[in-house]
């Protein structure tokens, strides 16, 4: 079976199809839909890309209960002997595996209550109602899951590659990484925190943070 | 967290159809009902747990000169539709510009033009996403056999994945790592038991270390294991299990890989290893 290059098929910035700006309900559409979309042309600039001019972020930050705690939320990868170019690849891949992710929360379905059910301003109404809780649910919950879902698949893609993961306060680890629980963050910028994160993790071994499992 | 599980474990029964109107399997006939279709083929297994299990059809070479024409004709009806949808994301982009309308705050990215490098046509789009659902429960025993009629070829193991139009799709895909089996037509292919490790030892969320727990283990078949009684003399014929690479995640659901299984598929890394070549799979 051939591997698309990218095995998210997520292009949200170039593709014809993408999430954002589509309604979550589509959503579940997201697979078929990018499928048939337009793959990005190949990213050969990441050919080019010095390591040297990435500057390492602030790893440096005095432990505590609520850091440790979140740990399992706020985590970056290192692995020893890994250069730049390899450990960029690795992180798209695995980004590729974690976006576009599909799940979304529809809410609880609320009954038009009476007197206006039977009437169009009623059941309008109430659709409009089951929309917009919808909507707050998915915002809420369904943001968290998806948001959960990318945390699992990162971890997991990279810990099949062998990285090792660390720890971070969340103010230290938003600086180079990113959630993706309702908005998605434009491409460019995206690619501008997986390269930082290719710099951390081919770069000297943090001493900080480890989760073990 | 378990109330979510709960959540998605009722969707996950619920969109079975759903997910069954992409396959392309018939749906399994009642016990004792079984008529072996010579041009069609079967896939066979056993689960305590009540999954749909999706697969891959794979474009093999006899199916490639077919498979290319079609790709030929979505790929111009793309084409066509970009042709309409680029110009009028540029009118509407002239329009939103300095605008603070909210639909402009939200605008959708630039059409790209699909072109033969760059248009992907996978299994969804081609129907060749084929869910195995329950068949029957298995006499004196928890576990259930699964059974669909499906068109011949090569197979490889998705994994779980239920979709609903509300609730997008669920499950776990075995992204990085998977067997592949040939299924000839007139035959019932049996490819053992489909067992669930992490769920089984009560995990709601994998771990990351070198005791991590698959979300789905496939046990090659035995001639120890049960066949149901509405085979009657039907041929059984056991699964010739191939390790097969990664594949997308076409859903956007959680991933994962198969166990390992001994003189069949292998990991060094995240590289799959065909253990009966000792190489990468075919891809």
């Amino acid at each position: 079976m051939a591997l698309s290059r990218d095995p998210g098929l997520g292009y949200e910035d170039e593709g014809v199809f993408r999430g954002e700006g589509m309604p979550r309900k589509l959503m579940p559409l997201c697979g078929l839909a990018a499928a048939l979309a337009a793959h990005a042309p190949a990213r050969a600039q990441e050919a080019a890309i010095d390591p040297a001019t990435i500057a390492l972020p602030n790893l440096v930050f005095t432990p505590n209960e609520g850091t440790i705690r979140d740990y399992g939320k706020y985590f970056y990868f290192h692995r020893d002997d890994t250069d730049f170019a390899t450990a960029m690849a690795d992180l798209r891949e695995c980004d590729g595996y974690s976006r576009n992710l599909s799940f979304r929360n529809a809410g609880t379905y609320a009954n038009v209550p009476y007197p206006y059910a039977g009437t169009m301003a009623g059941a309008l109404g109430g659709a409009l109602g089951n929309a917009l809780g919808a909507s707050i649910a998915d915002a809420t919950r369904g943001a968290a899951e998806r948001r959960r879902i990318r945390r699992i698949n990162l971890r997991s893609c990279m810990s099949f590659k062998g990285y090792h993961a660390y720890g971070l306060p969340r103010s230290l680890w938003q600086d180079f990484n990113f959630e993706e629980g309702n908005a998605r963050i434009p491409e460019s910028r995206r690619q501008r925190f997986l390269q930082i994160q290719a710099r951390v993790a081919s770069g000297p071994r943090p001493t900080l943070g480890e989760l073990v499992e | 967290m378990r109330r979510l599980a709960q959540a998605c474990a009722a969707l996950l029964a619920l969109a079975l159809p759903a997910a069954g109107a992409l396959a392309q399997e018939r749906p399994a006939k009642r016990p004792g009902e079984l008529t072996i279709d010579p041009q069609r083929a079967y896939i066979f297994f056993r689960s305590r747990e009540n999954f749909g299990i999706s697969f891959v059809r794979e474009v093999t070479e006899a199916r490639r000169p077919e498979w290319t024409a079609q790709r030929a004709a979505a790929l111009a009806r793309a084409r066509a539709d970009y042709d309409r949808r680029a110009p009028q994301w540029r009118r509407e982009e002239a329009q939103c510009r300095g605008s603070p309308a909210p639909e402009c705050a939200n605008r959708p990215p630039m059409p790209v033009m699909p072109t033969e490098e760059n248009f992907d046509y996978g299994p969804l789009v081609t129907g060749d996403m084929v869910t195995v659902a329950q068949w029957q429960r298995a006499e004196n025993s928890s576990a259930s056999f699964f059974f669909a009629e499906v068109e011949p070829g090569s197979y490889v193991l998705y994994g779980r994945v239920s979709t609903t139009p509300d609730s997008g799709s669920t499950g776990v895909c075995q992204c990085m790592g998977s067997v592949r089996f040939e299924v000839a037509a007139g035959q019932i292919v049996d490819m053992g038991e489909l067992r669930y490790p992490r769920l089984a030892a009560g995990q709601e969320e994998p771990t990351f270390g070198p005791n991590r727990l698959a979300s789905m283990e496939v046990v090659p078949p035995d001639p120890s294991m049960a066949l149901p009684a509405g085979f009657g003399g039907h041929p059984v014929v056991p699964a010739l299990l191939r390790a097969a690479g990664k594949m997308p995640n076409y859903y956007g659901i959680e991933i994962d890989r198969l166990n390992a299984i001994p003189g069949v598929l292998g990991y060094e890394r995240d590289r799959v290893i065909d253990l009966r070549t000792g190489s990468a799979p075919a891809p």
